[in-house]
């Protein structure tokens, strides 16, 4: 009895052990997206949704990170290369116009071990936001929460519009 | 092939504690007729390793063992070698190299015919290997696909580490020539510590085979050939 129990367990364990290894599980934290939450600037513990909210990168070939949608909160992945990520962060004034503001994020990257199959993820330290002015910004302020992007747990940065 | 092996290894580890059990029961003490059984030192070589060494890609090792008997069922053993393993993925680039010895003993369950020294037996083993980690390129995971992603190919070599496991092993061993036996066995490991490499870790170690990154549990197995020098009959 004692012998079987022992060997099952080994079983169990030994088995187990095999499949998990060779694929990066999506429920493996990887490099971790930068949260934003879009609050009321009037009362900044409101959330508040932009209408109409576009986000794509702010390179030549720009990508649209976000497509059109409306919403109070969102993630969105910075550099794992470089330091810095631009996005123009776009709110639709009507059917054929976009108020476009520009949000230059800085931050100190390092490398962090995860496993075999998933390799290394980034995460990101000190990190900066600047809003370029425009004089007709939508968003109206910016507020780093949370400095460090390790998780996408919370937000990491609060706008007010 | 994997899934072959592990199955083997149950089988044997069914069989060994049940065939120790039945021998025993049925030895007689009464028999007239007794051959002195030839007590020595054994030495071999693993056959696998060199195989997998020409047929393996990123893959070099070889494992001397010896083995002395020092009653009728147990036999003093020992297995020293040297590994090396690449590990190549797309996103992970490295190789792991190194020396290890293994020392323990085996016990003998078969009971023999008169004049054969065959063996089916399991054994434990304490094993310890020095080794270092090469990590050669990564590439950093993330599930977005908006940034493209760079490899970071500036090597780091992690020296001077260490492990130590546990080991049982279950194996067969038949003279197939005067004084020349050839053996098959197979190996359960288990991790006691090892040195993790600074934001890294040991993927293979050598002696030890592979890592699971979610379990202290290894395996591996071995074939080989060996010769015994009979000292003196008993």
């Amino acid at each position: 009895m004692f012998k079987k129990v022992i060997l099952i367990s080994i079983l169990i364990v030994f088995t187990n052990s095999c499949t998990r290894d060779d694929i990066c599980s999506q429920n493996t934290p990887n490099t971790p997206k930068l949260v934003i939450s879009f609050r009321d600037i009037i009362n900044p513990l409101q959330t508040k949704e932009v209408v109409g909210l576009e986000i794509e990168t702010d390179y030549e070939n720009s990508i649209i990170v976000i497509p059109e949608t409306s919403s109070d909160s969102i993630a969105i992945p910075l550099q794992t290369s470089t330091d810095t990520t631009k996005f123009r962060f776009k709110r639709r004034v009507n059917d054929s116009i976009f108020n476009i503001d520009k949000i230059m994020f800085v931050a100190q990257r390092s490398e962090v071990y995860v496993n075999r199959a998933c390799s290394y993820k980034t995460i990101y330290e000190n990190l900066n936001a600047t809003l370029e002015s425009d004089g007709d910004n939508w968003i109206l302020s910016l507020d780093i929460l949370n400095n460090t992007v390790e998780n996408e747990n919370e937000a990491h940065i609060t706008i007010l519009h | 092939m994997k899934m072959k092996h592990i199955l083997l290894f149950y089988i044997s580890m069914f069989i060994v504690p049940f065939s120790a059990m039945a021998q025993e029961e049925t030895s007689s003490t009464n028999d007239t007729l007794t051959q002195p059984e030839r007590y020595g030192i054994r030495v071999g070589a693993d056959l696998s390793k060199p195989l997998r060494t020409l047929l393996e890609e990123g893959y070099s090792g070889f494992e001397v063992m010896g083995d002395f008997r020092f009653n009728k069922k147990f036999y003093f053993a020992a297995e020293i070698g040297n590994e090396k393993r690449d590990f190549n993925e797309p996103n992970l680039n490295s190789t792991t190299s190194g020396s290890y010895a293994k020392i323990g003993f085996d016990y003998n369950a078969y009971e023999n015919w008169l004049g054969m020294e065959n063996m089916i037996y399991g054994g434990l083993r304490y094993g310890f290997s020095t080794f270092k980690q090469e990590l050669i390129s990564y590439s950093v995971y993330t599930d977005d696909q908006t940034f493209p992603t760079v490899i970071n190919s500036q090597a780091q070599e992690f020296e001077g580490l260490t492990a130590h496991w546990a080991e049982l092993i279950v194996g067969v061993k038949a003279e197939i020539f005067n004084n020349l036996y050839f053996s098959i066995n197979l190996q359960l490991k288990r991790k006691i510590s090892d040195d993790k490499p600074e934001n890294f870790d040991n993927l293979f170690i050598p002696g030890y085979n592979r890592t699971y990154d979610f379990s202290k549990f290894g395996a591996g197995y071995g074939y080989s050939i060996s010769y015994l020098i009979p000292i003196y009959k008993k």
